[in-house]
């Protein structure tokens, strides 16, 4: 009876070295079941490789997909360090337990290559997952942009009843004290943070209006002309306190299908905005058309947007230099509503500024939704194809 | 001291301390604050959301130095974490705008002859 050394032995070709007998005499049947076996296996490989090749495509560039490649390169190593056995194998001919170890190489590969023809679903797995993530991500970005939005707007409504509280506070001091000038002080404290609460309301369900309930969008031809001339007559007292000009240059004519009431309150914010951070000089309205895109310039002669500012004032409550937070000044609010409408319009905004030399802020709108500028939804088609002019001109 | 960046607020207070026989430093930024942390207050009026940097630095740097003074908080934020990090420093008092300046009363001893 055969012992498990004789089993062993005999799986490993008693110990002899190759030699021309062991080619060509007994062991030729299990050269020939290792080439075999060899065969299956690179015929697995390949299998497997062109389901690879096909499925790939459908993950995009993302962290699955690179993991996926790193598997794959470890594959391919461990195919070729397969290959490299085969000088020792010359030396050393123990065929039988090379075929042993192959037969379970050709069983697991090709239960792999069978099995690769479902990687379309693991693949569209993977690929779900990523737009999930991608998807959660928003998600959590976008809570936490109304936690710091709702944060802000309880700071900000707080803060002014709470200076009408200390003011009315202060009133009733004045006047157990008989100090009729700081009771007339207090009391215009009261009027000015009232204000400012009911502005700063105005100005919140004016966003919340954009964001939650939908506006409808009423287009129809502007004659932008018109439509300056009366928004910078409306702006003349506020401009005139500061002595301030008030400028306009439109091409003669030109018109934007758009909606009148959004197209209003954004060149409004812009133009109060110019007014408010600019201490002389002037502010100016420049409308023109160029390839069926109306742009409208707000140029100042303010103080100007340092570069690291300008991807932020389109954001909500941001406010270069308030530092007092002088409600004078807004709540940081007019800006981000002007992009939002403007976003609803199909168009954009876009800043130009350099601090000292003054901003422009320039309103792209598709002219005709049916024409050139725009596609039929009324979006801006190619608004990057108007280049803005140089910085230095900002303010001339 | 009061620290509070809201104008109309930072001036109601300051009256009435004054008002009341205190001596009153008032910053509106978190600097300023701290520089007049130098010139010893006896209690600190804080708001939280300030114009370039958080108050919370300003109960920090009193803490971290141990500094005897007295810290009302005022904050109009319902930011969760930020109070918990609020607490975390123990303010004397913790005040939700609108606030009531009799909240402050028991802040402010009856020995009203420093900076308040």
């Amino acid at each position: 009876m055969a012992t498990l050394s004789d089993w062993l032995a005999w799986f490993t070709g008693h110990g002899r070295y190759m030699d021309l007998t062991h080619c060509m005499g007994g062991d030729a049947p299990w050269i020939a079941l290792t080439i075999v076996l060899d065969l299956a296996v690179a015929a697995g490989y390949v299998v497997i490789a062109r389901h690879w090749a096909q499925n790939e495509e459908l993950l995009g560039d993302s962290p699955a997909k690179s993991a996926l490649r790193s598997i794959k390169v470890v594959f391919i190593v461990c195919g070729i360090c397969g290959y490299l056995f085969i000088p020792i194998k010359m030396f050393w001919p123990a065929w039988r337990l090379y075929d042993l170890a192959l037969m379970i190489l050709v069983y697991y590969t090709w239960r792999y290559a069978m099995g690769a023809q479902h990687l379309r679903v693991v693949y569209t797995q993977l690929d779900q997952t990523e737009h999930l993530k991608l998807e959660l991500e928003k998600s959590r970005e976008e809570a936490r942009r109304k936690s710091l939005f709702l944060s802000a707007v309880s700071h900000d409504v707080r803060t002014p009843l709470n200076g009408m509280s200390l003011q009315a506070e202060l009133a009733q001091l004045c006047h157990d004290t008989g100090d009729a000038e700081g009771l007339r002080q207090s009391l215009a404290e009261i009027r000015k943070c009232a204000r400012s609460a009911a502005d700063l309301l105005g100005e919140f369900l004016e966003l919340g209006r954009i964001d939650w309930s939908g506006e409808s969008i009423l287009r129809e031809p502007i004659a932008l002309d018109a439509a300056i001339g009366r928004l910078l007559e409306a702006a003349a007292p506020q401009a005139g306190r500061k002595g301030l000009r008030l400028e306009s240059e439109v091409a003669p004519g030109l018109t934007a299908t758009t909606d009148r009431r959004m197209l209003g309150r954004i060149l409004q914010n812009l133009v109060e905005n110019g007014i408010k951070y600019t201490p002389s000089g002037s502010i100016r309205v420049v409308a023109s058309s160029s390839d069926g895109v109306v742009a409208i310039d707000v140029i100042d002669t303010g103080v100007g947007i340092a570069e690291e500012h300008q991807a932020l004032v389109f954001q909500d409550f941001f406010q270069v230099d308030n530092r007092e937070r002088d409600r004078t000044k807004g709540f940081g609010l007019g800006l981000s509503i002007a992009a939002r409408f403007a976003a609803q319009l199909g168009g954009e905004l876009r800043l130009e500024s350099r601090p000292g030399l003054g901003s422009r802020f320039t309103l792209l709108l598709p002219g005709d939704p049916a024409g050139r500028g725009g596609d039929p939804d009324g979006r801006l088609r190619s608004p990057r194809g108007r280049q803005p002019e140089p910085t230095a001109s900002l303010a001339r | 001291m009061l620290v509070e960046d809201d104008a109309p607020t930072r001036a109601a207070l300051a009256r009435i301390f004054t008002l009341r026989g205190w001596a009153v430093d008032a910053a509106a930024t978190v600097v300023e604050a701290l520089e007049f942390l130098n010139l010893g207050p006896r209690c600190v009026v804080l708001d939280l959301m300030l114009p370039y940097g958080d108050g919370l630095a300003v109960l920090k740097a009193i803490r971290d130095a141990g500094l005897p003074i007295r810290v009302a908080v005022t904050t109009g934020s319902n930011d969760r974490e930020r109070l918990v990090a609020v607490r975390g420093l123990a303010p004397e008092f913790v005040l939700f705008k609108p606030i009531d300046v009799r909240d402050l009363d028991p802040l402010l001893d009856d020995r009203p002859t420093t900076d308040a």
